[in-house]
Parts: C-alpha cells; structure tokens; sequence
C-alpha cells in the first residue's frame, strides 16, 4: 500500500515540477519580450512615493518604453533620474521647451502638488530643467497594486522573514 | 491534492493566473471601449497679465472652457486627467509647450466643466523668454488613466491668440 502511494506521488511530482518550469518559463518568455519591445534592462517600475497620487499610488507598477528617437510630450508620465538621489523619480511632464540647438528641457510635476519639480533638479549646479539623457522612459501601462509586495518586502524586514520563512515552509509541504 | 498546503498551493496558483487574465483582458478591452470624441471648445476670455519681474517675462490669462468627457468613462477608467496647454515656437527654435491648468476628472458626475475666466494654474513662461508678441496655441489635452491598461493621450480643441508685443 505504502509503495503504491508513493509511486503516484513521484509521477505527479514530476509533471507539477515540469508545470512550474514551463509556466516559469513563458513568464521569462514574456518578460524578455516586453524587454526587447521597451530597449530597456528593467521596463518594469514600481511607485514609491505618493507624489502622484490620486493618479498612481504606492505600489503600482509601471511599464515603461524607452526610445532613442522619442519626442517627448507634455502630460506624458516619466520615470527620470536627478543627479544626487538614488531611486527614479516618477512625475509628469507639465513643460517642454527646445532651444536654439535642438536640445529639449523638460520640467515635471508630481500631480498632488501644484509645485513643480525644479527643487528635486540638482539644485546646487544650478540646474532648473531636465534633458533627454536623465530620462529612463516613458510610462504606457499600469498596473495597480501588485507592487505593494515589492514594497512591504523592501521596507518592513519582519515581512522579509516571514515571506521566506512560509516560502519554505510551502515548498516542503506540498511536494 | 489532499493536504491543507497542497490545496492551499492549488488556490494560490488558480488565484494568480485567473489574476493575470483579468487584468490582460481588462486593458484590452479598455482600447476598444473608448472610441469617444467628447465635445470640447475653448477660448481666450482675456489677458489679466504680462509683467516681467526682473528676470523673465510671466503671462496670467483667463480662458473659457465647456467640456463633456461623461462619453469617456468606461468600466476601466480611474479617471481622466484633464490639462490646457500654451503651444508655440519662438524664431529659430522648436515647438515649445506649457502646461498652464491641470484638472482631475474623478467620475462621470463630475465629467462636465464649464469653467468661465479660469485663471491659469500654472504661470506662463519662456525658457528663453520669447514671449513678447508671440503666437499661442491653447489645446485641451486629455490623459485617460485606466484602473489596468494603457495609458492614452488625447488632445482636441484649439484656440489662438497673442501676446502683446511690449508689456
């Protein structure tokens, strides 16, 4: 009897092992597509700051695309760099002006102030716009909410803990 | 799938692809849905002002806005971010855009503005101050922001007029 009920148990085992594998696998698939699509190492971002609420909250993820060639557009939502902070700025675009020499510079605003980002631009050298370089790329999906895990797990380290610690717990129960 | 985890597996699992097809088909079906043309006009009610304060000059202006974006919603919009801007091109550069009033469009009951001599929000300013005696485009620009999906720009609706040539 003993015997019998193991022999299932490894067949099945295997063929959920290799279920796993393949839907990893189509997930990688989609994810590299999206990556060719978008020109960029990570199209994916999740929304740290409230500064664009009600449009985006904490925890939505964003798909950006990036292109070399882009002209930039007011209203569009951009994922930018400032010089002297680490993580990306997510803001929209409220002013482009293009100057005698063909390069544009753009100023952004979150959309719950109603002041604009020009305090965030590297203050100390002087700078009031940012250019093209500085941005990452421009948002075209959202996705809500889903990020918030990425969030939890970056800020609260108990929920780090507890999240493996289940993972594993999980792992070893239902194989 | 007899144990508690195992089916706690099974549910977690069904949970998360029955998830991801939700919110595929809920973006799809958001492109389809919005083949709208809200009705729009906008005009120049005046200029209140055009001063300079010692660095550049900064334009105050009033405008008359009738909208109805009540066509727009749908069962996938958030809501729609509605925005004026001031387009124009100074000699011997590009286009230049500013955004100078930025409304948020939470429900189909609120979706009608009918706003007379609205001040801009948002002062008017050039980066190279070219503003004297310019052409300026107002166009109503709309962002409809999906509860999943794409993110769409539209923009309708223009008016024009000009700066004064001496403030």
């Amino acid at each position: 009897m003993k015997n019998e009920k193991n022999t299932i148990s490894n067949s099945k085992k295997i063929r959920n092992l290799i279920n796993s594998f393949s839907i990893f696998g189509f997930v990688l698939f989609l994810w590299n597509v999206i990556r060719l699509f978008s020109d960029l190492e990570a199209p994916l971002v999740v929304v740290l700051s409230s500064s664009m609420y009600p449009t985006l909250c904490r925890g939505d993820v964003l798909l950006i695309s990036h292109n070399d060639s882009h002209s930039f557009h007011v209203g569009e939502i951009i994922v930018f760099h400032v010089t002297h902070r680490s993580l990306p700025v997510v803001n929209r675009i409220i002013s482009i002006h293009i100057d005698k020499k063909g390069i544009e510079h753009i100023l952004t605003k979150g959309d719950q102030k109603t002041t604009h980002d020009r305090a965030l631009y590297n203050y100390e050298k002087g700078q009031s716009w940012i250019q093209k370089e500085d941005i990452i790329g421009v948002a075209w999906v959202i996705i809500p909410k889903i990020g918030l895990i990425s969030v939890w797990i970056n800020e609260i380290p108990l929920f780090k803990i507890i999240l493996s610690f289940l993972a594993i717990i999980f792992t070893y129960f239902s194989y | 799938m007899h144990t508690f985890f195992q089916r706690i597996h099974q549910f977690l699992g069904f949970l998360l692809s029955t998830t991801i097809f939700i919110i595929i088909v809920n973006s799809i079906s958001g492109l389809y849905l919005d083949d709208s043309e809200p009705e729009i006009s906008i005009q120049l009610n005046k200029i209140h002002e055009f001063k300079n304060n010692a660095r550049t000059d900064r334009a105050v202006i009033g405008f008359d806005l009738h909208a109805d974006f009540t066509s727009t919603f749908n069962w996938n919009v958030k809501q729609i971010f509605v925005f004026v801007t001031a387009e124009y091109q100074p000699e011997g550069r590009g286009k230049s855009e500013v955004v100078i009033w930025d409304h948020i469009i939470r429900s189909k009951e609120e979706a009608v503005l009918d706003l007379v001599d609205q001040k801009n929000k948002y002062v008017l300013v050039d980066y190279e101050n070219d503003l004297r005696g310019q052409i300026i485009n107002l166009t109503v620009n709309w962002d409809v922001m999906p509860l999943n999906g794409f993110l769409r720009l539209k923009k309708h609706g223009k008016t024009q007029f000009t700066l004064p040539e001496k403030i």
